[in-house]
C-alpha cells in the first residue's frame, strides 16, 4: 500500500471513531434531558400530590379508588397466576433440590432472598407495566392529542392534580398490595408443590425457616421497594403521555419508549435496594 | 336588581398589547406566530374574528383565555397583568373566561354529557357529581341537552355535541366567552341557534339571570356572523387587523375580506 492509501485510511478510521464519539455524545445528552425531564415532572406531581391531596377530594379520590380497583383488584387473577407458576419455578425446584443434597434448612432463606427480596416485587412491578402502565401512556397521549388536556386547563383543573396524581398514587399503592399477595401466595404454592413432590420438610419447619429468615428491615424496605416501583411506573407513563404536545400518530412510539424507561428505572432501583440488602 | 341594572358601561376584560402568539401546533415546522396583537375586549362586546384554517385561530383564543403567555407583549386579564404571575395567582382570573375549543369542543366522552358538566362544577366546589345535577340541569336545559343528559356525548347526533362544550364552559358562570369556530360543521339550523344563542348571552339570557356575557367568536367565514357581530377582525398574513363594525366590514375594499364575505370575484 502507498503512503497515500494509508493516509486515506488512517482519516476514514479517524472519521469513524469522531461520529462514534458523536453517537455516544448524542446518546448522553439524550439520556440526561429524558432524565431531567421526567425528575422535574417528578417533583411536579410529589409537589401538587402533598399541596392539593385533599382538594376537590369529592372528585379526585373516587379516580383514585377507580385506579387501585383498575390496577390492584382487576389485576388479582393474574398476579394469582403469576404466584403459582413462581411457587412451582422456584420454590418447587430449589426445595426439590435442597432436600437432595439434605439441606432443606437452607430452604427459607432462599425464599427469602429470591421471593421477597428479588422476584415477587419485580414480577408484580413489571405484570402492573405491562397491563396497566402501557395503558395510562395510550390513554393519556391520546387525551393529549386530542386537546383534553387543553380542556382540563380551561376549565380551571389542574391536569397533574386530576390525571397524574390519582394514577401515580394508585399504582404505587396497587404495587405494595400485589407484591404482598404475590409473596404469600408464591410461597404457600411453593410448599404446596414441595408437598406433592414428597419433599421431607414439615410445614412449621418451613414456615420456621421463612421467619427465621425474615429481619425488621425486609418488611420496611420491600414496602419502600414496591412503592418506588408503583411511583417509578407512574411517573414515567404519565410522563410519556402527557408531558409534552404530541399527535395521534405518536402515541404507539411514546407507548414503547415508556415501558422501556420504566423498565430501566424499576431495574436501577432494584440494584440500589440490592446495595442497601448487603449493607444492612 | 337584576345583573344587567349593575352594567357600569365598558371596562376591558381581556387585553392583549403588543403581543405575539406563540403556535402551539405540534404539527407545525416551523414556530409562526400571530405579531403585534393590539386588542381590547371589554363588556358587553360581541367579537368575531375571522382568519383562514391555519392562521392561529385557536393560539390567539388560548393565549386570550390565559392558558398560555405571549410570547412578546402584554396580555391582562380583567387589569391583572399576566407578565410574572404564578399559575395559582392567575387561575381566579382565568375562571372568568370560558373556552370552547374547536373540533366539537373536545368533549370528555367516558362521561356523560351531565357528568362532563358537573365535572367543573364539582371539581371548584369540591361536591359530589350527584349533588350537582340539579346545577348540570340549569346548563343544559337552556342548551336543549336536558334529554340527552344521561348519554354519553359520542351517543348523540354531531350537531349537538358543540353544545355540550358550551354548557360545560358556562357551568364555571364567565364574564368572558371565547368560542373557537363554533358553526364548523353545523347544519344551517344549528348554526342559527348558536349565532342566536350567543346574541342572548351578550344581551343577557333569561336562563342566566339576564347576566351579561361577553363574546368572542372566530371563524373561517364571516357571512353568518354578520347580523349578530358587534366588532370585527381579522388574522391576515400573521397580523392583526380591526375592522370596526358591520358597517365597516361591508364597506372593506380589502380582497381578503371580500372572500371572507364570499363577494370576492376575478
Amino acid at each position: 500500500m502507498n503512503s497515500g492509501g494509508l493516509q486515506r485510511s488512517s482519516h476514514a478510521g479517524g472519521r469513524f471513531v469522531r461520529s462514534y464519539l458523536n453517537w455516544i455524545g448524542r446518546w448522553i445528552i439524550k439520556i440526561i434531558r429524558g432524565i431531567h425531564g421526567i425528575g422535574a415532572f417528578a417533583l411536579i406531581t410529589v409537589a401538587v400530590s402533598v399541596r392539593k391531596f385533599y382538594t376537590a377530594h369529592h372528585v379526585v379520590h373516587p379516580i383514585l379508588r377507580q385506579q387501585i380497583y383498575r390496577a390492584g383488584v382487576r389485576m388479582l387473577p393474574m398476579v394469582t397466576f403469576i404466584a403459582f407458576a413462581l411457587g412451582l419455578v422456584v420454590i418447587g425446584q430449589s426445595v426439590s433440590l435442597l432436600s437432595r443434597v439434605g439441606a432443606t434448612t437452607y430452604a427459607g432463606m432462599i425464599m427469602v432472598t429470591v421471593i421477597v427480596r428479588e422476584l415477587g416485587p419485580l414480577a408484580a412491578a413489571l405484570l402492573v407495566l405491562a397491563r396497566v402502565g402501557t395503558a395510562y401512556v395510550i390513554e393519556l397521549g391520546t387525551n393529549r392529542a386530542l386537546g383534553e388536556v387543553e380542556t382540563l386547563e380551561a376549565l380551571g383543573i389542574d391536569p397533574i392534580h386530576f390525571l397524574v396524581m390519582p394514577r401515580v398514587i394508585g399504582l404505587a399503592v396497587s404495587v405494595f398490595s400485589l407484591t404482598t399477595y404475590l409473596i404469600i401466595l408464591a410461597l404457600l404454592s411453593g410448599y404446596l408443590i414441595a408437598f406433592l413432590q414428597d419433599v421431607p420438610l414439615r410445614p412449621g419447619d418451613y414456615f420456621s425457616q421463612l421467619a427465621a429468615s425474615l429481619a425488621w428491615h425486609d418488611f420496611l424496605l420491600l414496602a419502600l421497594k414496591t412503592l418506588g416501583f408503583g411511583v417509578i411506573i407512574g411517573i414515567v407513563t404519565c410522563y410519556q403521555g402527557l408531558a409534552r404536545p404530541i399527535r395521534l400518530d405518536e402515541v404507539s412510539t411514546v407507548t414503547t419508549l415508556a415501558v422501556v424507561q420504566s423498565l430501566v428505572g424499576c431495574v436501577v432501583l432494584d440494584l440500589l435496594f440490592i446495595v442497601v440488602y448487603l449493607v444492612v | 336588581m337584576s345583573a344587567s341594572t349593575d352594567y357600569k358601561g365598558p371596562q376591558p376584560q381581556i387585553e392583549l398589547l403588543n403581543a405575539e402568539i406563540p403556535r402551539t401546533d405540534v404539527r407545525a415546522e416551523e414556530e409562526p406566530t400571530v405579531r403585534q396583537v393590539n386588542w381590547t375586549m371589554c363588556n358587553g362586546d360581541f367579537w368575531v374574528i375571522a382568519a383562514p384554517p391555519g392562521a392561529g385561530k385557536t393560539d390567539l383564543l388560548t393565549t386570550a383565555a390565559g392558558l398560555q403567555r405571549p410570547a412578546e407583549g402584554e396580555l391582562i386579564l380583567f387589569g391583572y397583568p399576566t407578565r410574572g404571575a404564578t399559575e395559582k395567582d392567575l387561575l381566579p382570573h382565568r375562571r372568568r373566561i370560558g373556552l370552547v375549543l374547536e373540533a366539537g369542543g373536545r368533549l370528555f366522552n367516558e362521561l356523560t354529557v351531565a357528568e362532563n358538566v358537573t365535572l367543573p362544577i364539582c371539581y371548584h366546589s369540591n361536591c359530589r357529581p350527584d349533588s350537582a345535577s340539579e346545577q348540570a340541569a340549569r346548563y343544559l336545559e337552556p342548551a336543549g341537552l336536558l334529554p340527552h343528559a344521561d348519554a354519553f356525548p359520542t351517543e348523540i347526533h354531531r350537531n349537538l355535541r358543540p353544545r355540550i362544550a358550551l354548557a360545560r364552559a358556562l357551568a364555571l358562570e364567565p364574564e368572558v366567552l371565547l368560542l373557537d369556530n363554533p358553526l364548523a360543521g353545523l347544519d344551517p339550523r344549528q348554526a342559527r341557534w348558536w349565532l342566536e344563542f350567543l346574541s342572548a348571552l351578550v344581551k343577557g339570557h333569561s336562563s342566566f339571570n339576564r347576566r351579561r356575557i361577553s363574546v368572542a367568536v372566530t371563524t373561517d367565514d364571516l357571512r353568518p356572523w354578520l347580523e349578530f357581530g358587534g366588532r370585527f377582525a381579522l388574522l391576515k398574513q400573521r397580523r392583526w387587523v380591526e375592522l370596526g363594525s358591520r358597517a365597516d366590514v361591508e364597506r372593506s375594499e380589502d380582497q381578503f375580506v371580500k372572500e371572507m364575505l364570499g363577494t370576492y370575484s376575478d
